[in-house]
């Protein structure tokens, strides 16, 4: 459903992503990992078609996102770990505005936003101005959007970013089904949880070379230790494993 | 030293920033040079032609002289309290720098004066640029010798220190009370309303009459008598005064008004510190908290937009009622439109008021009269401009951060132009129409004129929208917090110009074929069929041109971006 092909991104002379190979099948829940400046949005953003890679290619369910731009977007679904939407609107106008981007704004689309109100515990806020909204509270409108128009793919950066105990778990839950469901999720995130809960496959990410890619027992493997907990599988592959020097410091 | 180190950092980051400067950074730097250099000069054309005038009105010439440095200084003090307050709000109150300094271990009076000396910079800059000119015609009229230069840079200092303080007065007790974001939203519009009464009531009190020599007498005797000072108690008589005696050598006045205006700024500046150590942590505190963000039931938001423009497809729809609902919602957006107000004001007003009865009655005059509304197409062109810069031209760039969603829709970035092509043509369009059809009204201008003026303007409005989507594309701004700042950037800026020019050159190509049809009235020349048609080919060769390059560029340049 998502495949990467010798993916690259310069920025000048620094290579953010290095001919990425990748391919998540039909759902799928992959998780993306990496430390901080790994180049995780970067790749998130040439596969949702914001960012032109210099090298390679995405296709979304056999579409190249750069030369069938259009097929592609009206199959996937994005939520960016900065939740920028129209302040100036309220959640409910907001949501109909997608609908209309989208092209489905009918009856059956507003009654699946004011369900979606309701699961998120939206429904009271609706007709508020979101520049009053929290920081959760804008990443549910925002992945209300994303899930509006029935995707066959779900790309995820940051998901569970300002988002309460609860509302977490009723993430968790979402995107549990949505891969019963046969849609494909690609999940960048820091919540080794997470994925470690959720994911099938996990791709690990560092200097813009994948440097793992597989199932946490393949993971377990290739990082040559029987620990249990993905953190130190994680720490060992991305050699942060030696923590002491800085604790000391501090 | 703790002071000096938020200052020394806050220099760092304007080096650091400068340092960034690109080939189009310094191409616009050029550009706003040139412009501004123009402008200055352009003032101080004015003011020494008008100096040099009043200079030789005998009695009354040095009264006038000091009348009218009376006038600016007064004005620039009105300007520089409202711009503070507009500012120091934005500063003091709403940087968001300040939670990091506020949570250090340093007196309030440290980030108080640093960004209190950001507010006096940042309003003042202008004020102080914009005076040089004016000074330097004072100076080359009344011969005044070298010190006068650097002398009223001194009564300057504490003229503008004045200013800001009184002005930080006013906002540490407005901020106690209201929260900072919509009381500065209240400012601005209350700022921009003033300038546009100011601009209105000028341009209504018809100072042409100038110009009729029985008129000016009358005038300048008015002005004249009145010496009494209109305002003695001001920073702004004081420092008036003291450049008027500066300019005329006589020293021992020159001194007591100096000395009154920097005793003044001293003492205002301390009585600052002190009521600042109290009062600026509660006021900035009181101003955190988010005011009422409720959507009021009023009229404006009972209409239903969707239901009024569902003939249109989904996509323009949706983008059209956003954009409506966001500019109802959004304070920031209104300023401008009280400027595109006042403009179209004077506009009709000069409509009305052209002396057209002056004009010698002969078979002539008719074909003056129309000649003049020909010129007048300029006028209407700048406003269609001013329009576009202000709407078309910010349209894209108001996306702002979210603009994200548009390129993550399934709609091509060319569609997405073209959406905001045809609403902007739309209202640009109806408002030039309308303008054209009330001069063809007031002027009651022959069919034929009325024909070439109506095609013209829809010329301008379908060219300058796409010019404006086009080069909205290419210099988009979606980062910025004032849509202000979109119109006034370079690429607002080169927008403006390339429009000017392309209204010019129109009115170059149309002069030809309605002198033509003109003198064939008159005297029964030849009226060229083929000429005019290849004219009428060319205008619309260069229209296409016009509109498909930027719109070309814009379209590249979206599609490129990286976000």
């Amino acid at each position: 459903m998502i495949q990467t092909i010798g993916l690259t991104k310069k920025f000048g002379k620094v290579v953010a992503v290095d001919h990425l190979d990748l391919c998540v099948e039909s759902g799928e829940m992959f998780g993306f990992l990496g430390p901080n400046g790994a180049g995780k949005t970067t790749t998130i953003k040439m596969l949702t078609g914001l960012l032109i890679p210099n090298e390679g290619k995405v296709l979304i369910d056999g579409y190249d996102i750069q030369i069938d731009p259009i097929a592609a977007k009206k199959i996937i679904g994005f939520i960016p770990d900065r939740p920028f939407v129209y302040e100036k609107l309220t959640g409910r106008e907001f949501l109909n505005f997608i609908a209309g981007m989208y092209g489905i704004n009918n009856k059956a689309t507003s009654l699946r936003i004011e369900e979606f109100l309701e699961l998120f515990e939206l429904k009271d806020w609706g007709d508020e101005l979101i520049e009053a909204y929290s920081h959760g509270m804008k990443q549910k409108v925002v992945m209300i959007a994303s899930l509006l128009h029935n995707p066959k793919v779900l790309i995820i950066d940051e998901p569970m970013v300002g988002l309460d105990p609860k509302s977490a778990r009723l993430v968790k839950s979402i995107f549990q089904n949505l891969a019963k469901s046969g849609i494909t999720l690609f999940v960048s995130t820091h919540s080794l949880e997470l994925v470690e809960k959720l994911c099938n496959r996990i791709g690990i990410i560092q200097n813009g070379k994948l440097i793992a890619l597989g199932t946490m027992e393949e993971l377990r493997m290739l990082s040559k230790t029987t620990e249990k907990d993905l953190e130190d599988i994680f720490l060992k592959l991305t050699g942060a494993t030696d923590l002491t020097e800085i604790i000391k410091v501090i | 030293m703790k002071l000096w180190i938020v200052i020394n950092t806050r220099l760092r980051i304007l080096f650091h920033s400068t340092k960034k400067s690109t080939k189009s950074g310094l191409l616009k730097y050029f550009l706003f040079f040139v412009l501004g250099f123009f402008f200055l000069a352009s003032i101080n054309f004015v003011f020494f032609r008008i100096l040099t005038y009043f200079n030789q009105v005998p009695l009354f010439g040095p009264i006038l002289i000091a009348k009218l440095l009376s006038m600016v200084f007064l004005t620039f003090f009105t300007m520089l309290l409202f711009s503070n307050v507009v500012v120091s709000i934005s500063t003091l109150y709403l940087s968001e720098d300040l939670n990091l300094l506020m949570a250090n271990p340093i007196p309030v009076s440290v980030p108080f004066t640093m960004k209190g000396l950001e507010t006096l910079i940042n309003s003042s800059w202008m004020i102080l640029i914009m005076s040089i000119p004016i000074f330097v015609a004072y100076g080359m009229v009344c011969k005044a010798e070298f010190i006068f230069y650097p002398v009223a840079v001194t009564i300057f200092i504490p003229f503008l220190l004045i200013a800001t303080a009184i002005a930080l007065f006013f906002t540490i007790f407005l901020m106690r009370i209201f929260p900072a974001r919509r009381t500065r939203d209240i400012f601005v519009l209350l700022s921009i309303g003033f300038v546009c009464i100011v601009v209105v009531l000028f341009r209504l009190l018809q100072p042409e009459r100038l110009v009729n020599p029985s008129e000016i007498v009358e005038v300048m005797q008015y002005i004249a008598e009145l010496k009494a000072p209109t305002a003695p108690y001001l920073p702004s008589y004081w420092a008036s005064q003291a450049a008027i005696f500066a300019l005329y050598r006589k020293w021992g006045q020159f001194y007591y008004y100096y000395s009154i205006l920097w005793g003044s700024a001293i003492m205002v500046v301390f009585m600052l510190l002190l009521v600042a150590k109290k009062n600026y942590y509660p006021a900035w505190c009181n101003a955190q908290e988010t005011h009422e963000v409720k959507i009021k039931n009023t009229f404006l938001e009972r209409i239903n937009w969707d239901k009024i423009f569902n003939f249109l497809p989904s996509v323009t729809r949706v983008l059209l009622v956003k954009d409506i609902k966001i500019f109802r919602r959004d304070p920031t957006q209104w300023p401008q439109l009280l400027l595109l107000f006042s403009i179209v004001i004077i506009y009709l007003f000069n409509m009305h008021t052209l002396p057209l009865d002056k004009l010698p009655i002969n078979i002539y005059s008719k074909y003056l009269k129309d000649l003049i509304f020909f010129l007048n197409m300029g006028f209407s062109g700048f406003i269609i401009a001013a329009v576009g810069a202000r709407f078309v031209f910010s349209s894209v760039s108001m996306e702002g951060k979210s603009y994200w969603l548009v390129r993550l829709a399934p709609i091509t970035v060319k569609k997405f132009l073209l959406e905001k092509f045809w609403i902007n043509f739309f209202i640009l369009f109806v408002l030039a129409e309308v303008l054209i059809l009330c001069s063809v009204y007031l002027m009651k201008i022959d069919i034929f004129m009325a024909i070439i003026s109506l095609w013209t303007v829809f010329l301008f409005s379908i060219t300058l929208t796409a010019l404006g989507i086009g080069l909205g594309s290419m210099y988009p701004k979606f980062y910025v917090d004032n849509p202000a700042e979109i119109a006034t950037s370079f690429g607002g800026l080169l927008y403006m110009v390339t429009s000017i020019l392309y209204i010019t050159l129109i009115l170059i190509l149309e002069s030809g074929p309605v002198r033509m049809y003109y003198m064939h009235k008159i005297s029964f020349s030849l009226f060229d069929v083929g000429y005019v048609g290849f004219i009428f080919v060319l205008i619309i060769f260069v229209s296409i041109l016009t509109c498909y390059i930027p719109m070309k560029l814009g379209m590249r340049n979206l599609l490129q971006m990286e976000l």
